[in-house]
């Protein structure tokens, strides 16, 4: 590791300011679990770590009007154990629980999550599947980045880099909705995705249609990604297997892997068909 | 830095230089050698602590990320000559073999049983199946989970 000083700002306002002044040098931390690892290796090399750690009010989730308020620094097991969650924005914590293994997500917080910008994680493309919005603190003071505008490439996001996020708002979604969140391991559940979905449904109660369909797929392009042409495929119809089947062609044509060592292109996209059905399935029967 | 927190119960500070991992800074600073590193990158869980009494890997956590919290390392669950239950399930049931990664079983069984004191064998999995063990496959440590947790109902009554 190389050295750096160390500060822990006691409010957003000042860590805005050092990350300012310090511009390419600095480098907030949250969770650490991310950056410590590259610190460790010299692929970080800040003079200044900015600690977000001891910000208050940045910890926990309340509801807000139509959603939730997710706090940047809430660890993301908490996510997963948070009564709220588990009732209105179930999907969320499906996506929380498969996160790595209870350590890494006691120490994890939702905002290193989303701000680290890396292609293969889980809470990122549940919360763009349940149309988050960001909010993020900088001198100018706070603006809101929907998710869908948040990232843009791998390791790189609209957070400019003197700007802090404060919490994401996650809106409840409308009564006859369901979701569910599939991850595919090499290994150990607790590795990072080969691929992952995301799917949040609307049915309509009346006609069985589907009303609204947001498939999110994960780690198969540099950033989380709607399925755009799978959802438009299902919109408006009442889902069957020859439809969803339909979708989950369109889907991992859409994706746009890369050869790694978790798989070829070729691979990532026969998992993509299959998760796709089976997160469609998944969360179409929960919606009923 | 002067870092200050409360380690295995007790306050302690201790001047530490702020880019030290918090396994660096319990091993070397304070001389607990109980946390082991291996990975240094948050996979196999031989730097297992308690955070608060939540389990953390300290390999991927500065030091100073600490700064008046509590740690708890395997050092904190004897007293004395005095086994901790859990401890003293592992022995009981041949959970361990080298011990390299017992230290971090041990803590992460002590926080589940705090969370869930009578955990199913799936809830046991999914919550030590993040640490990696190279000798006993497992299954002795299952056993001595389980037993952990009817000791610490015991004690508690
Ligand atoms: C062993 C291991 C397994 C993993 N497995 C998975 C997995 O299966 N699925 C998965 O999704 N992820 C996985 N991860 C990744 C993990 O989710 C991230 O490391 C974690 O979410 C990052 O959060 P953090 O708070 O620790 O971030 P940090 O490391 O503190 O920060 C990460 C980045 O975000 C920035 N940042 C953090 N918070 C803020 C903020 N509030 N405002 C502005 N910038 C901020 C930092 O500057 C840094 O660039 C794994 C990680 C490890 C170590
Ligand atoms: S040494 Fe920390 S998790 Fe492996
Ligand atoms: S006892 Fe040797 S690694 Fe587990």
């Amino acid at each position: 590791m190389t050295r750096f000083d160390y500060v822990r700002p006691s409010t957003v306002a000042e860590a805005v300011g050092l990350l300012e002044a310090h511009g390419d040098d600095a480098l907030a931390i949250a969770g650490g679990t991310a950056t410590v690892l590259l610190l460790q290796k010299r692929m970080l090399r800040p003079e200044l770590v900015v600690d977000l750690g001891g910000l208050p009010g940045l910890t926990g989730v309340e509801q807000n009007g139509g959603g939730l308020r997710i706090g940047a620094l809430t660890p993301i097991r908490a996510i997963e154990r948070d009564a709220i969650v588990r009732g209105t924005h179930h999907l969320l914590a499906e996506a929380a629980s498969q996160v790595a293994g209870v350590r890494v997500r006691n120490a994890a917080t939702v905002g290193g999550s989303v701000c680290f910008g890396e292609p293969q994680t889980d809470l990122p493309p549940a919360l763009l599947a349940m149309n988050a919005t960001a909010t993020i603190a900088g001198s100018q003071g706070s603006r809101d980045v929907p998710l869908e505008e948040f990232f843009l490439g791998p390791y790189e996001t609209a957070r400019e880099q003197g700007e802090v996020l404060t919490h994401l708002s996650v809106p409840t979604p409308v009564p006859g909705s369901g979701g569910c969140h599939v991850k595919f391991t090499m290994g150990s559940p607790e590795n990072k995705p080969v691929a992952n979905v995301s799917a949040l449904v609307t049915v309509d109660a009346s006609t069985r249609a589907l009303a609204d369909v947001r498939i999110v797929m994960g780690a198969v392009g540099g950033v989380p990604m709607l399925a755009h042409k799978a959802n438009d495929t299902l919109k408006g119809e009442r889902p069957s297997d020859a439809l969803i089947a339909q979708a989950a062609v369109r889907a991992s044509e859409e994706a746009d892997p890369v050869e790694d060592l978790r798989g070829s292109v070729w691979y990532k996209r026969r998992i993509i068909k299959v998760l796709v059905e089976r997160a469609l399935r998944c969360a179409i029967e929960r919606a009923n | 830095m002067q870092l200050e927190l409360t380690l295995n119960g007790k306050t302690e500070r201790r001047e530490i230089a702020p880019h030290h991992t918090l396994l660096d800074v319990l091993r070397d600073d304070f001389n607990l050698k109980g946390t082991k590193g291996y990975c240094h990158s948050g996979v196999c869980g031989a730097c297992t602590v308690l955070l608060d009494g939540k389990p953390i890997s300290a390999c991927i956590m500065l030091a100073s990320q600490t700064q008046g919290k509590s740690i708890t390392t395997v050092e904190g669950l004897a007293e004395g000559e005095n086994l901790h239950p859990v401890q003293r399930a592992f022995v009981e049931n041949f959970g361990l073999q080298c011990g390299y990664c017992t230290p971090g079983m041990l803590l992460l069984t002590v926080a589940l049983l705090e969370e869930n004191p009578e955990p199913s064998k799936e809830e046991i999995v999914d919550y030590l199946g993040g640490n990696i063990c190279r000798c006993t496959g497992y299954a002795n440590i299952l056993k001595s989970v389980q037993a952990a947790a009817a000791l610490v109902k015991e004690a508690s009554l």
